[in-house]
């Protein structure tokens, strides 16, 4: 289970181009096609769910009840969270990870094609069963992406299609894990050892594994409410003799790794970026490997940092704090080292490298608030205040989401064989820039101020740096804008070159630009370490 | 048609490897159902 064959025979896939018309993209088996279904299906739930955000921020943006009934701002929460989660960043990712790791380990596609085409086509059937709760009696489930029963038993119609909804997620996902750990392990070109992959198909490695771990844990867990609900068990009922706890129990052993699914391949495009552009090694290249190794160990032991306030022993709150803190270390590690590598680098500033820059400093922002709340008595104060908000939307939005965007612009060339446009590519980064710190920067202080999450109005008190935080969502709202115009008008630019950039280090650019249909036809040789 | 598992002369391989990783999510899925159900 290490390399690809040398030996190709039968080769019958050079001699054929993709299907026409709707053939090619409903039976899609190309890891490129694929791969653009999912970045395509992920950006158009990013601009729901951001539409979702802005009824959120429309409602707050002044105090009193405005536009929505409360009743309707919970199913704008919960779906907006559910949406941007399953939606939008793990589907982006999913679509990257397509795209590229075939490319980058000499691989002539996925493992596994027919799976990959069932992995994707799940996807718009499971979100348009959670779409269309919006439009259900008692409308769609309010109770908060967790899900946290009993509230979540009170779902009117929606409930059934909520959990079917969400199994669906992770048989997609599950089955996207298999095929990208089988392909790295089994298809990569023969002189390519596993430590010398790029970092982003090892941090994509890794998050596979974490996938499969823990995407059935919330299958679990969604399966017991549903039986709970309707087939008569008590799992988390306490009248019947369960326990509610138990059930956050579960969810955030799921959800806490979930969190480092969102990052950890997040790390693996900044890593490559940074290089590339600082024209100098990725410094402590193992590191990076091992340290994103210890942080998804780490991600397994420290889920009741999520639920300090329901109680447990002072061993477990001593536990559960000291655990969450040791992670600090090799994110701190990965930090670092991207720091170190553009120490004395002959930078170069083009979007790809502005997003990721943003990124090194935005999601540090969001991991020392996460670091705060790791503090059992400090967390008992802040616990479901604005600022667990501030600090998630930190590490997702202007992390995760702005690593997204730096690999989409740095990938771009290769997939359309054009070069963007660079002025409205950095107007992009920097419009989004401001406004995302416009938005979720003042929302630390109206949680250290005491105002709680999930709520439609709010004491005056507040109400200043709500104004603030929802004049910059519609801001980044429109910001992206500029994003859809930059990608309609991605074949205008002039041609790109096979590498693209200056000097980049992978078998992805030594192929052409756009990547021809079937990219390697034999395993190819791996060019020599430009750096040593 | 030669298939990619064909192509990179790894079918057994391939198959094996998805079926353990298959396997190790449904028994991880049914843990967890398993152990709820013997704690209630």
């Amino acid at each position: 289970m290490s390399t690809i064959a040398a030996d190709v025979k039968d080769h019958t896939h050079d001699d054929h181009g993709p299907a026409k018309g709707y053939r090619r993209w409903l039976f899609a088996t190309n890891h490129k096609d694929i791969g653009t279904m999912y970045l395509i299906f992920s950006f158009v739930m990013f601009l729901i769910g951001g539409l979702m955000a802005l009824v959120i921020r429309s409602e707050l943006a002044i105090p009193g009840l405005q536009f929505v009934h409360p009743e309707f701002f919970n199913q704008m929460t919960t779906m907006h969270a559910l949406i941007m989660v399953f939606g939008a960043v793990m589907p982006a990712f999913v679509g990257l990870a397509n795209w590229m790791i075939p490319m980058m380990i000499g691989a002539p596609d996925m493992a596994l094609p027919r799976m990959n085409n069932w992995s994707f086509w799940i996807l718009p059937v499971a979100f348009g069963i959670l779409l269309s709760t919006l439009f259900m009696p008692g409308g769609a489930p309010a109770s908060g992406w967790t899900m946290y029963p009993p509230l979540v038993l009170q779902t009117g119609d929606a409930f059934p299609f909520l959990i079917f909804s969400v199994h669906l997620m992770g048989i997609s996902s599950i089955m996207g894990a298999i095929n990208i750990i089988v392909t790295i392990m089994n298809m990569r070109t023969p002189e390519m050892s596993l430590l010398r992959m790029p970092i982003f198909v090892w941090t994509w490695l890794i998050t596979a594994y974490l996938l499969i771990a823990v995407m059935p844990v919330l299958a679990g867990a969604v399966t017991m409410l549903l039986t709970d609900q309707f087939f008569g068990t008590s799992f988390f009922l306490a009248a019947g003799g369960g326990d509610p706890v138990m059930f956050q129990h579960i969810f955030w052993f799921f959800g806490h790794p979930e969190v480092y699914i969102m990052i950890l391949p997040a790390f693996g495009v900044v890593s490559e970026i940074i290089p590339t552009f600082a024209r100098k090694p990725l410094f402590g290249r193992d590191s990076m490997i091992y340290a994103a190794s210890c942080i998804a160990f780490l991600s397994f032991i420290v889920w009741a940092h999520h639920m300090f306030t329901v109680g447990m022993p002072l061993s477990g709150q001593l536990f559960f704090m000291f655990a969450t803190m040791l992670i600090a270390i090799p994110t701190g590690v990965k930090v670092f080292n991207w720091v170190a590598t553009m120490w004395r680098g002959a930078m170069t500033f083009e979007t790809p490298m502005l997003f990721a820059l943003a990124f090194v400093f935005l999601f540090t922002i969001g991991g020392f608030s996460g670091l705060m709340l790791a503090i059992t008595p400090a967390d008992i104060q802040y616990h479901d205040s604005y600022f667990v908000v501030a600090h998630f939307h930190y590490v997702l939005v202007p992390g995760s989401i702005f690593a997204i965007m730096a690999g989409a612009y740095y990938w771009l060339p290769k997939w359309t064989g054009f070069m963007y446009n660079e002025a409205l590519g950095k107007l992009h980064f920097w419009l989004s820039t401001i406004f995302v710190n416009l938005t979720f920067f003042p929302m630390h202080f109206l949680g250290l101020a005491g105002m709680p999450r999930r709520i439609p109005d709010y004491a005056t008190q507040f109400a200043d740096f709500n104004f603030i935080a929802s004049i910059g969502a519609f801001g980044f709202g429109l910001s992206q804008l500029i994003f859809i115009w930059v990608l309609l008008t991605a074949k205008r630019g002039v041609p790109a070159t096979d590498a693209v950039w200056d000097d980049p280090e992978g078998l992805e650019w030594t192929v052409p630009s756009p990547a021809p249909f079937h990219t390697f036809d034999t395993p190819p040789k791996l060019p020599a370490p430009k750096f040593g | 048609m030669t298939g990619i598992a064909d192509m990179a002369g790894k079918k057994t391989s391939i198959r094996r490897t998805a079926l353990i990783l298959l396997a190790v999510a449904l028994l991880i899925y049914l843990t967890f159902i398993i152990t709820a159900v013997l704690r209630s």
